[in-house]
Protein backbone atom coordinates (compact mmCIF):
# COMPACT_ATOMS: atom_id res chain seq x y z
CA UNK A 1 0.00 0.00 0.00
CA UNK A 2 1.46 3.17 -0.94
CA UNK A 3 0.89 5.94 1.46
CA UNK A 4 0.58 9.35 0.27
CA UNK A 5 2.21 11.73 2.39
CA UNK A 6 4.06 13.31 3.04
CA UNK A 7 5.11 15.08 -0.33
CA UNK A 8 8.98 14.35 -0.77
CA UNK A 9 11.15 15.75 -4.23
CA UNK A 10 10.10 13.75 -7.02
CA UNK A 11 7.38 12.17 -5.54
CA UNK A 12 5.82 15.31 -4.74
CA UNK A 13 1.93 15.61 -5.64
CA UNK A 14 1.20 17.87 -8.64
CA UNK A 15 -1.55 19.43 -10.90
CA UNK A 16 -0.76 19.92 -14.31
CA UNK A 17 -2.52 23.25 -16.06
CA UNK A 18 -4.76 22.22 -18.48
CA UNK A 19 -2.55 20.78 -21.34
CA UNK A 20 0.72 21.57 -19.75
CA UNK A 21 2.89 18.73 -19.61
CA UNK A 22 4.90 17.13 -16.84
CA UNK A 23 7.88 15.15 -16.59
CA UNK A 24 10.10 13.11 -14.73
CA UNK A 25 14.27 12.56 -15.41
CA UNK A 26 14.49 8.91 -14.22
CA UNK A 27 18.45 8.04 -14.42
CA UNK A 28 18.12 7.58 -18.32
CA UNK A 29 14.23 7.06 -18.86
CA UNK A 30 11.64 9.85 -19.10
CA UNK A 31 8.10 9.78 -18.06
CA UNK A 32 5.28 12.74 -18.54
CA UNK A 33 1.98 13.15 -18.51
CA UNK A 34 -0.35 16.21 -19.64
CA UNK A 35 -4.02 16.71 -18.58
CA UNK A 36 -6.63 17.78 -20.59
CA UNK A 37 -9.84 18.10 -19.40
CA UNK A 38 -10.45 14.19 -18.22
CA UNK A 39 -8.19 13.35 -20.35
CA UNK A 40 -4.65 12.30 -19.49
CA UNK A 41 -2.32 11.94 -22.18
CA UNK A 42 1.10 10.08 -21.38
CA UNK A 43 4.09 9.09 -22.83
CA UNK A 44 7.15 7.11 -21.72
CA UNK A 45 11.13 6.27 -23.02
CA UNK A 46 12.29 3.33 -21.64
CA UNK A 47 16.16 2.74 -21.27
CA UNK A 48 18.08 -0.58 -21.24
CA UNK A 49 20.49 -1.45 -18.37
CA UNK A 50 23.39 -0.17 -20.07
CA UNK A 51 21.69 2.88 -20.82
CA UNK A 52 21.32 3.76 -17.02
CA UNK A 53 23.00 6.94 -16.24
CA UNK A 54 23.05 9.42 -13.06
CA UNK A 55 20.23 12.09 -14.42
CA UNK A 56 17.15 12.04 -12.07
CA UNK A 57 15.06 15.03 -11.33
CA UNK A 58 11.35 16.12 -11.80
CA UNK A 59 8.32 16.72 -11.76
CA UNK A 60 9.11 19.54 -14.51
CA UNK A 61 6.47 21.82 -15.68
CA UNK A 62 7.08 22.96 -19.22
CA UNK A 63 6.47 21.89 -23.00
CA UNK A 64 8.48 18.87 -23.40
CA UNK A 65 8.85 16.82 -26.82
CA UNK A 66 6.71 13.67 -26.83
CA UNK A 67 8.93 10.61 -28.14
CA UNK A 68 7.63 6.90 -28.02
CA UNK A 69 4.25 5.90 -28.29
CA UNK A 70 1.12 8.11 -26.70
CA UNK A 71 -1.45 6.64 -24.44
CA UNK A 72 -4.46 8.65 -23.05
CA UNK A 73 -6.01 7.25 -19.82
CA UNK A 74 -9.45 8.85 -18.44
CA UNK A 75 -9.66 9.98 -14.47
CA UNK A 76 -11.01 12.86 -12.67
CA UNK A 77 -8.67 15.98 -12.45
CA UNK A 78 -6.26 16.12 -9.39
CA UNK A 79 -3.18 15.81 -7.88
CA UNK A 80 -1.36 13.25 -9.37
CA UNK A 81 2.11 11.63 -8.10
CA UNK A 82 4.81 9.57 -9.77
CA UNK A 83 5.50 6.49 -7.25
CA UNK A 84 8.10 3.58 -7.35
CA UNK A 85 7.29 -0.23 -7.12
CA UNK A 86 9.14 -3.12 -5.94
CA UNK A 87 9.40 -5.61 -9.31
CA UNK A 88 7.07 -8.55 -8.85
CA UNK A 89 9.73 -10.75 -10.81
CA UNK A 90 12.54 -12.23 -8.37
CA UNK A 91 16.13 -10.51 -9.98
CA UNK A 92 18.73 -13.22 -10.72
CA UNK A 93 21.92 -10.98 -10.01
CA UNK A 94 25.27 -11.43 -12.48
CA UNK A 95 28.73 -10.43 -10.85
CA UNK A 96 30.27 -8.81 -13.30
CA UNK A 97 33.71 -10.27 -11.60
CA UNK A 98 33.26 -13.41 -9.49
CA UNK A 99 34.24 -13.00 -5.96
CA UNK A 100 35.26 -16.16 -4.47
CA UNK A 101 34.21 -16.45 -0.74
CA UNK A 102 36.16 -18.68 1.58
CA UNK A 103 34.03 -21.27 3.90
CA UNK A 104 33.11 -18.81 7.05
CA UNK A 105 33.20 -15.58 5.45
CA UNK A 106 31.03 -13.07 5.02
CA UNK A 107 30.31 -10.42 2.28
CA UNK A 108 28.17 -7.17 2.07
CA UNK A 109 27.35 -4.86 -0.95
CA UNK A 110 24.73 -3.33 -1.89
CA UNK A 111 22.89 -4.13 -5.23
CA UNK A 112 20.99 -0.75 -6.79
CA UNK A 113 17.52 -2.75 -8.69
CA UNK A 114 15.44 -1.31 -11.14
CA UNK A 115 11.56 -0.20 -9.57
CA UNK A 116 8.61 0.35 -11.75
CA UNK A 117 6.56 3.56 -11.95
CA UNK A 118 3.14 4.47 -11.76
CA UNK A 119 1.34 7.21 -11.40
CA UNK A 120 -1.23 7.67 -8.46
CA UNK A 121 -4.00 10.09 -7.54
CA UNK A 122 -4.66 10.31 -3.99
CA UNK A 123 -6.90 7.47 -3.30
CA UNK A 124 -4.37 5.60 -4.08
CA UNK A 125 -5.59 4.75 -7.77
CA UNK A 126 -2.83 3.91 -10.42
CA UNK A 127 -3.74 6.29 -13.98
CA UNK A 128 -0.99 4.32 -15.56
CA UNK A 129 1.78 2.35 -15.39
CA UNK A 130 4.60 3.59 -17.45
CA UNK A 131 7.62 1.30 -18.89
CA UNK A 132 11.24 2.44 -17.76
CA UNK A 133 13.30 -0.07 -17.94
CA UNK A 134 13.48 -3.39 -20.47
CA UNK A 135 15.26 -5.99 -18.95
CA UNK A 136 16.21 -9.16 -20.07
CA UNK A 137 14.67 -12.23 -18.95
CA UNK A 138 16.13 -15.46 -17.76
CA UNK A 139 15.06 -18.63 -16.38
CA UNK A 140 15.01 -19.69 -12.57
CA UNK A 141 15.04 -23.68 -12.18
CA UNK A 142 15.22 -26.18 -15.02
CA UNK A 143 13.13 -26.19 -18.32
CA UNK A 144 10.23 -28.20 -16.82
CA UNK A 145 9.86 -26.09 -13.23
CA UNK A 146 11.02 -22.54 -11.77
CA UNK A 147 10.05 -18.95 -12.61
CA UNK A 148 10.84 -16.23 -14.77
CA UNK A 149 13.43 -13.93 -13.52
CA UNK A 150 14.94 -10.73 -14.22
CA UNK A 151 18.76 -10.67 -15.52
CA UNK A 152 20.83 -7.65 -13.55
CA UNK A 153 24.28 -7.64 -13.80
CA UNK A 154 25.61 -5.60 -10.80
CA UNK A 155 29.66 -5.32 -11.08
CA UNK A 156 31.01 -4.66 -7.40
CA UNK A 157 34.46 -3.54 -7.77
CA UNK A 158 32.98 -0.68 -9.60
CA UNK A 159 34.49 2.69 -7.14
CA UNK A 160 32.34 4.85 -8.98
CA UNK A 161 28.98 2.94 -7.52
CA UNK A 162 26.39 4.92 -5.52
CA UNK A 163 22.88 5.26 -5.09
CA UNK A 164 20.70 5.83 -8.20
CA UNK A 165 17.78 8.40 -7.59
CA UNK A 166 15.47 5.83 -9.79
CA UNK A 167 16.76 2.50 -8.44
CA UNK A 168 16.47 1.33 -4.87
CA UNK A 169 19.09 0.57 -2.88
CA UNK A 170 18.99 -3.62 -1.81
CA UNK A 171 21.89 -4.30 0.78
CA UNK A 172 22.72 -8.18 0.13
CA UNK A 173 24.96 -9.94 3.01
CA UNK A 174 25.94 -13.84 1.29
CA UNK A 175 27.57 -15.74 4.09
CA UNK A 176 29.15 -19.15 3.14
CA UNK A 177 28.34 -21.72 5.76
CA UNK A 178 29.12 -24.61 3.21
CA UNK A 179 32.23 -26.83 3.82
CA UNK A 180 33.83 -25.27 0.32
CA UNK A 181 34.63 -22.32 -1.22
CA UNK A 182 32.00 -20.67 -3.31
CA UNK A 183 32.52 -18.33 -6.66
CA UNK A 184 29.99 -15.72 -6.54
CA UNK A 185 28.80 -15.49 -10.04
CA UNK A 186 25.06 -15.08 -9.90
CA UNK A 187 22.44 -14.58 -6.80
CA UNK A 188 18.39 -14.56 -6.92
CA UNK A 189 16.60 -11.77 -5.10
CA UNK A 190 13.15 -12.69 -4.33
CA UNK A 191 11.14 -8.95 -4.11
CA UNK A 192 8.40 -10.65 -3.18
CA UNK A 193 9.39 -10.05 0.70
CA UNK A 194 10.73 -6.77 0.81
CA UNK A 195 9.33 -3.62 1.50
CA UNK A 196 10.50 -0.34 0.16
CA UNK A 197 11.53 3.07 1.73
CA UNK A 198 11.99 6.53 1.16
CA UNK A 199 15.43 7.69 3.40
CA UNK A 200 17.41 10.80 2.65
CA UNK A 201 15.65 11.15 -0.63
CA UNK A 202 16.97 7.29 -1.71
CA UNK A 203 15.04 4.52 -2.12
CA UNK A 204 15.84 1.42 0.14
CA UNK A 205 14.49 -2.25 0.61
CA UNK A 206 14.99 -4.48 3.88
CA UNK A 207 18.21 -6.44 4.08
CA UNK A 208 18.37 -9.65 2.21
CA UNK A 209 20.63 -12.61 3.39
CA UNK A 210 21.62 -15.22 1.27
CA UNK A 211 23.21 -18.80 3.55
CA UNK A 212 25.05 -21.15 1.17
CA UNK A 213 24.50 -24.19 3.60
CA UNK A 214 26.58 -27.30 4.31
CA UNK A 215 24.17 -29.27 2.74
CA UNK A 216 24.80 -27.31 -0.63
CA UNK A 217 21.04 -25.78 -0.25
CA UNK A 218 20.57 -21.85 -0.32
CA UNK A 219 18.70 -20.26 2.77
CA UNK A 220 17.34 -16.15 1.70
CA UNK A 221 15.90 -14.55 4.85
CA UNK A 222 14.83 -10.82 4.44
CA UNK A 223 16.04 -8.94 7.54
CA UNK A 224 14.78 -5.46 8.60
CA UNK A 225 17.03 -2.11 8.02
CA UNK A 226 16.60 -0.51 10.75
CA UNK A 227 18.10 2.49 8.83
CA UNK A 228 15.51 2.38 6.34
CA UNK A 229 12.62 1.92 8.65
CA UNK A 230 14.03 5.06 9.78
CA UNK A 231 12.43 6.58 6.24
CA UNK A 232 9.17 6.83 5.04
CA UNK A 233 7.44 3.26 3.73
CA UNK A 234 6.62 3.57 0.34
CA UNK A 235 5.84 -0.21 -0.20
CA UNK A 236 5.09 -2.87 2.68
CA UNK A 237 6.51 -6.21 2.47
CA UNK A 238 3.63 -8.78 3.08
CA UNK A 239 2.99 -10.43 6.39
CA UNK A 240 4.31 -13.97 7.07
CA UNK A 241 7.28 -15.69 7.56
CA UNK A 242 10.83 -13.76 5.86
CA UNK A 243 12.64 -16.80 5.67
CA UNK A 244 12.50 -19.97 3.48
CA UNK A 245 14.18 -22.02 1.43
CA UNK A 246 14.48 -21.95 -1.63
CA UNK A 247 12.58 -25.23 -3.27
CA UNK A 248 12.37 -24.86 -6.63
CA UNK A 249 15.53 -24.65 -8.79
CA UNK A 250 17.80 -25.61 -6.04
CA UNK A 251 20.48 -27.31 -8.50
CA UNK A 252 20.40 -24.28 -10.76
CA UNK A 253 20.96 -21.99 -7.42
CA UNK A 254 23.90 -24.04 -7.04
CA UNK A 255 25.48 -24.04 -9.94
CA UNK A 256 25.12 -20.27 -10.66
CA UNK A 257 26.03 -19.32 -7.00
CA UNK A 258 29.05 -21.82 -7.47
CA UNK A 259 28.47 -24.41 -5.04
CA UNK A 260 29.54 -27.87 -5.38
CA UNK B 1 -60.31 -42.15 -11.49
CA UNK B 2 -58.29 -43.08 -8.65
CA UNK B 3 -59.63 -46.74 -7.99
CA UNK B 4 -57.11 -48.95 -6.97
CA UNK B 5 -54.61 -46.57 -6.40
CA UNK B 6 -52.96 -47.48 -2.88
CA UNK B 7 -52.51 -44.14 -0.67
CA UNK B 8 -50.39 -45.92 1.56
CA UNK B 9 -47.81 -47.14 -1.18
CA UNK B 10 -47.92 -43.78 -2.56
CA UNK B 11 -47.14 -42.09 0.29
CA UNK B 12 -44.42 -44.54 1.21
CA UNK B 13 -42.50 -44.09 -2.15
CA UNK B 14 -42.43 -40.68 -2.21
CA UNK B 15 -40.53 -41.06 1.16
CA UNK B 16 -38.34 -43.50 -0.29
CA UNK B 17 -37.77 -41.20 -3.08
CA UNK B 18 -36.78 -37.81 -1.12
CA UNK B 19 -35.10 -39.62 1.94
CA UNK B 20 -33.13 -41.81 -0.48
CA UNK B 21 -32.40 -38.17 -2.16
CA UNK B 22 -31.55 -36.23 -0.04
CA UNK B 23 -28.89 -38.98 1.30
CA UNK B 24 -27.38 -39.35 -2.15
CA UNK B 25 -26.94 -35.93 -2.55
CA UNK B 26 -25.49 -35.49 0.80
CA UNK B 27 -23.05 -38.80 0.24
CA UNK B 28 -22.02 -37.10 -2.90
CA UNK B 29 -21.11 -33.88 -1.76
CA UNK B 30 -19.23 -35.43 1.04
CA UNK B 31 -17.48 -37.61 -1.59
CA UNK B 32 -16.86 -34.85 -4.16
CA UNK B 33 -15.32 -32.14 -0.70
CA UNK B 34 -13.38 -35.04 -0.10
CA UNK B 35 -11.78 -35.12 -3.53
CA UNK B 36 -11.48 -31.67 -4.38
CA UNK B 37 -8.28 -30.77 -4.63
CA UNK B 38 -7.08 -34.32 -4.45
CA UNK B 39 -8.20 -34.41 -8.13
CA UNK B 40 -7.96 -32.32 -11.45
CA UNK B 41 -10.73 -30.44 -12.20
CA UNK B 42 -11.88 -32.45 -15.26
CA UNK B 43 -11.68 -35.63 -13.14
CA UNK B 44 -13.29 -34.09 -10.19
CA UNK B 45 -16.39 -33.05 -12.95
CA UNK B 46 -16.30 -36.70 -14.50
CA UNK B 47 -16.54 -38.27 -10.80
CA UNK B 48 -18.97 -35.75 -10.39
CA UNK B 49 -21.89 -36.72 -13.20
CA UNK B 50 -20.55 -40.54 -12.85
CA UNK B 51 -21.49 -40.42 -9.15
CA UNK B 52 -24.78 -38.64 -10.49
CA UNK B 53 -25.63 -41.19 -12.83
CA UNK B 54 -25.45 -43.70 -10.41
CA UNK B 55 -27.26 -42.49 -7.79
CA UNK B 56 -30.17 -41.87 -10.77
CA UNK B 57 -29.75 -45.65 -11.56
CA UNK B 58 -30.03 -46.66 -7.85
CA UNK B 59 -32.58 -44.92 -6.87
CA UNK B 60 -34.90 -45.47 -10.13
CA UNK B 61 -34.23 -49.03 -8.83
CA UNK B 62 -35.23 -48.98 -5.56
CA UNK B 63 -38.94 -47.28 -7.03
CA UNK B 64 -39.43 -49.58 -8.59
CA UNK B 65 -38.88 -52.37 -5.77
CA UNK B 66 -41.09 -50.70 -3.82
CA UNK B 67 -43.78 -50.25 -6.56
CA UNK B 68 -43.81 -53.90 -6.93
CA UNK B 69 -42.01 -53.85 -10.11
CA UNK B 70 -40.48 -57.90 -10.71
CA UNK B 71 -37.00 -56.29 -10.61
CA UNK B 72 -35.62 -60.09 -11.68
CA UNK B 73 -37.01 -59.95 -14.38
CA UNK B 74 -36.69 -56.63 -15.30
CA UNK B 75 -32.88 -57.24 -14.67
CA UNK B 76 -33.03 -60.32 -16.85
CA UNK B 77 -34.62 -58.42 -19.58
CA UNK B 78 -32.40 -55.70 -19.25
CA UNK B 79 -29.75 -57.72 -19.55
CA UNK B 80 -30.63 -58.91 -23.19
CA UNK B 81 -31.21 -55.58 -23.99
CA UNK B 82 -27.61 -54.67 -22.93
CA UNK B 83 -25.91 -56.85 -24.85
CA UNK B 84 -27.93 -55.70 -27.64
CA UNK B 85 -27.56 -52.05 -26.41
CA UNK B 86 -23.42 -53.12 -25.57
CA UNK B 87 -22.62 -54.09 -29.15
CA UNK B 88 -24.20 -50.66 -30.43
CA UNK B 89 -22.31 -48.64 -28.20
CA UNK B 90 -19.38 -49.89 -28.61
CA UNK B 91 -17.58 -46.83 -29.79
CA UNK B 92 -19.17 -44.82 -26.77
CA UNK B 93 -18.12 -47.31 -24.33
CA UNK B 94 -14.54 -47.39 -26.10
CA UNK B 95 -14.73 -43.71 -25.51
CA UNK B 96 -15.51 -43.34 -22.09
CA UNK B 97 -12.59 -45.55 -20.92
CA UNK B 98 -10.40 -44.09 -23.13
CA UNK B 99 -11.51 -40.79 -21.39
CA UNK B 100 -10.92 -42.55 -18.41
CA UNK B 101 -7.21 -43.52 -19.53
CA UNK B 102 -6.84 -39.59 -20.28
CA UNK B 103 -7.65 -38.18 -16.94
CA UNK B 104 -5.28 -40.97 -15.13
CA UNK B 105 -2.29 -40.06 -17.74
CA UNK B 106 -2.50 -36.45 -16.93
CA UNK B 107 -1.42 -35.92 -20.29
CA UNK B 108 -3.26 -32.19 -20.68
CA UNK B 109 -5.44 -30.54 -18.68
CA UNK B 110 -8.29 -27.57 -19.73
CA UNK B 111 -6.53 -24.64 -20.17
CA UNK B 112 -3.46 -26.21 -21.86
CA UNK B 113 -2.73 -25.99 -25.94
CA UNK B 114 -2.75 -29.16 -27.62
CA UNK B 115 -1.75 -29.87 -30.98
CA UNK B 116 -3.16 -33.15 -32.32
CA UNK B 117 -3.41 -34.74 -35.72
CA UNK B 118 -7.45 -33.42 -35.71
CA UNK B 119 -6.78 -29.64 -34.70
CA UNK B 120 -4.49 -26.88 -32.66
CA UNK B 121 -6.12 -25.01 -29.42
CA UNK B 122 -6.65 -24.78 -26.26
CA UNK B 123 -8.20 -27.69 -23.80
CA UNK B 124 -11.95 -26.55 -23.17
CA UNK B 125 -12.59 -29.87 -21.35
CA UNK B 126 -11.92 -33.10 -21.06
CA UNK B 127 -15.52 -34.82 -20.95
CA UNK B 128 -16.74 -38.72 -20.47
CA UNK B 129 -16.90 -39.06 -24.63
CA UNK B 130 -14.95 -36.50 -25.82
CA UNK B 131 -12.46 -33.37 -25.31
CA UNK B 132 -13.45 -30.34 -26.99
CA UNK B 133 -10.59 -27.46 -27.97
CA UNK B 134 -11.01 -24.03 -29.13
CA UNK B 135 -8.90 -23.53 -32.10
CA UNK B 136 -6.82 -20.59 -32.71
CA UNK B 137 -9.47 -19.38 -35.36
CA UNK B 138 -11.64 -19.57 -32.69
CA UNK B 139 -13.55 -22.71 -34.02
CA UNK B 140 -15.21 -25.17 -31.43
CA UNK B 141 -13.60 -28.44 -32.01
CA UNK B 142 -15.29 -32.11 -30.43
CA UNK B 143 -12.51 -34.89 -30.62
CA UNK B 144 -13.60 -38.57 -29.39
CA UNK B 145 -11.64 -39.30 -26.36
CA UNK B 146 -10.43 -42.73 -28.36
CA UNK B 147 -8.97 -41.02 -31.15
CA UNK B 148 -7.05 -38.67 -28.55
CA UNK B 149 -5.74 -42.72 -27.15
CA UNK B 150 -5.00 -43.44 -30.55
CA UNK B 151 -3.33 -40.69 -32.14
CA UNK B 152 -0.04 -38.91 -31.30
CA UNK B 153 -0.63 -35.69 -29.14
CA UNK B 154 1.65 -32.73 -28.53
CA UNK B 155 1.43 -30.81 -25.22
CA UNK B 156 2.77 -27.33 -26.22
CA UNK B 157 1.99 -25.97 -22.98
CA UNK B 158 3.25 -28.63 -20.58
CA UNK B 159 6.21 -26.98 -19.72
CA UNK B 160 7.05 -23.41 -18.39
CA UNK B 161 9.59 -22.66 -20.95
CA UNK B 162 9.93 -23.36 -24.51
CA UNK B 163 12.28 -23.40 -27.29
CA UNK B 164 11.93 -21.20 -30.74
CA UNK B 165 14.19 -22.65 -33.23
CA UNK B 166 14.70 -20.64 -36.64
CA UNK B 167 16.34 -21.37 -39.76
CA UNK B 168 18.15 -18.71 -41.32
CA UNK B 169 20.35 -18.65 -44.61
CA UNK B 170 23.48 -16.41 -45.10
CA UNK B 171 25.33 -16.60 -48.35
CA UNK B 172 28.81 -18.26 -48.31
CA UNK B 173 30.72 -15.17 -48.90
CA UNK B 174 29.70 -14.06 -45.05
CA UNK B 175 31.99 -14.19 -42.10
CA UNK B 176 29.79 -16.56 -39.66
CA UNK B 177 31.77 -15.42 -36.70
CA UNK B 178 30.16 -12.35 -37.37
CA UNK B 179 26.88 -13.23 -38.29
CA UNK B 180 26.91 -15.66 -35.53
CA UNK B 181 28.03 -12.16 -33.31
CA UNK B 182 25.35 -10.15 -34.23
CA UNK B 183 23.00 -12.84 -33.79
CA UNK B 184 23.77 -13.05 -30.23
CA UNK B 185 23.30 -9.57 -30.05
CA UNK B 186 19.95 -9.64 -30.86
CA UNK B 187 19.17 -12.57 -29.16
CA UNK B 188 20.48 -10.78 -25.75
CA UNK B 189 18.28 -7.35 -26.59
CA UNK B 190 15.12 -9.05 -27.19
CA UNK B 191 12.91 -8.53 -24.33
CA UNK B 192 10.94 -11.44 -24.76
CA UNK B 193 14.22 -14.05 -25.09
CA UNK B 194 15.72 -15.93 -21.71
CA UNK B 195 19.33 -15.47 -20.83
CA UNK B 196 19.46 -18.77 -19.39
CA UNK B 197 18.89 -21.34 -20.89
CA UNK B 198 21.95 -19.97 -23.42
CA UNK B 199 20.29 -19.87 -27.01
CA UNK B 200 22.10 -22.04 -29.10
CA UNK B 201 23.80 -21.06 -32.82
CA UNK B 202 24.43 -24.22 -35.23
CA UNK B 203 25.46 -24.47 -38.89
CA UNK B 204 22.75 -26.83 -40.07
CA UNK B 205 23.99 -27.75 -43.49
CA UNK B 206 25.42 -26.53 -46.51
CA UNK B 207 22.60 -25.42 -48.85
CA UNK B 208 21.82 -24.36 -52.36
CA UNK B 209 21.98 -20.94 -52.16
CA UNK B 210 23.98 -20.44 -48.51
CA UNK B 211 24.71 -21.78 -45.16
CA UNK B 212 21.94 -23.00 -43.22
CA UNK B 213 21.61 -21.76 -39.62
CA UNK B 214 19.54 -22.97 -36.96
CA UNK B 215 18.58 -20.73 -33.91
CA UNK B 216 17.24 -22.16 -30.83
CA UNK B 217 16.05 -19.45 -28.51
CA UNK B 218 14.26 -20.08 -24.96
CA UNK B 219 11.34 -17.85 -24.24
CA UNK B 220 8.36 -18.42 -21.68
CA UNK B 221 5.43 -19.91 -23.50
CA UNK B 222 3.06 -17.32 -23.32
CA UNK B 223 5.00 -15.43 -25.79
CA UNK B 224 5.42 -17.51 -28.61
CA UNK B 225 4.48 -15.18 -30.91
CA UNK B 226 5.84 -11.85 -29.20
CA UNK B 227 9.54 -13.22 -29.84
CA UNK B 228 8.66 -15.01 -33.25
CA UNK B 229 7.97 -11.32 -34.30
CA UNK B 230 10.36 -9.21 -32.97
CA UNK B 231 13.15 -11.36 -33.45
CA UNK B 232 12.20 -11.54 -37.17
CA UNK B 233 12.32 -8.42 -37.22
CA UNK B 234 15.00 -7.68 -35.73
CA UNK B 235 17.18 -10.72 -37.46
CA UNK B 236 16.01 -8.92 -40.72
CA UNK B 237 17.36 -5.80 -39.54
CA UNK B 238 20.19 -5.90 -37.77
CA UNK B 239 21.33 -8.48 -40.97
CA UNK B 240 20.25 -5.48 -43.45
CA UNK B 241 22.62 -2.75 -41.03
CA UNK B 242 25.50 -4.66 -40.87
CA UNK B 243 25.49 -5.71 -44.65
CA UNK B 244 24.62 -9.28 -44.40
CA UNK B 245 23.27 -10.99 -47.18
CA UNK B 246 20.02 -13.28 -47.10
CA UNK B 247 20.82 -15.10 -50.54
CA UNK B 248 17.57 -15.96 -52.24
CA UNK B 249 17.22 -17.82 -55.77
CA UNK B 250 17.46 -15.84 -58.77
CA UNK B 251 14.60 -15.35 -61.21
CA UNK B 252 14.34 -13.87 -64.90
CA UNK B 253 11.28 -13.01 -66.80
CA UNK B 254 10.57 -13.55 -70.78
CA UNK B 255 11.35 -10.52 -71.99
CA UNK B 256 12.68 -8.77 -68.97
CA UNK B 257 15.95 -6.63 -68.70
CA UNK B 258 18.61 -8.59 -69.02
Amino acid sequence: MIKSTPPLGPWDWVVPEEGEWVSWNLDGAEVAIQAEGNRWHWWSKSRKPHEVRRDFGGPRRGSVSPCGRMHTTIARREPVALRPMIMARPFVVRVTEPVPIHRGEEVRFPVDLPVSYHWVNQDGETLAHPQTIELPRTWFGDPSSGMGCFLWEVDLEDPAQGPFGSLVRCEVVLRNLSKAALVLQHFAIHTERLGLWLRDGLLVTDIVVVEGLADGALRMTTVNNPESRAGQNLEEAPKGPTEWMVQRGVSFLKTIAGIT
Amino acid sequence: MFQGFEWGKALSTTLIITLLGMAWVLLQALILRLLRGRLQPSTHQMVRKGLGYTGFVVLALVVLDTLGVNLSAALGAAGIVGIAVGFAAQTSISNIISGFFLLSEKTFSPGDVINTGEASGVVISIDLLSIKIRTFDNTYVRIPNETIIKSKLVNVTRFPIRRLDLRLTVAYEEDLDHVFEVLRQIIRDNRFALANPEPFLQIDQWGIWGVELVVGVWFEKTDLLALRNSLMSEFHRGFRQQGIRIPFPPSSFPGGPQ
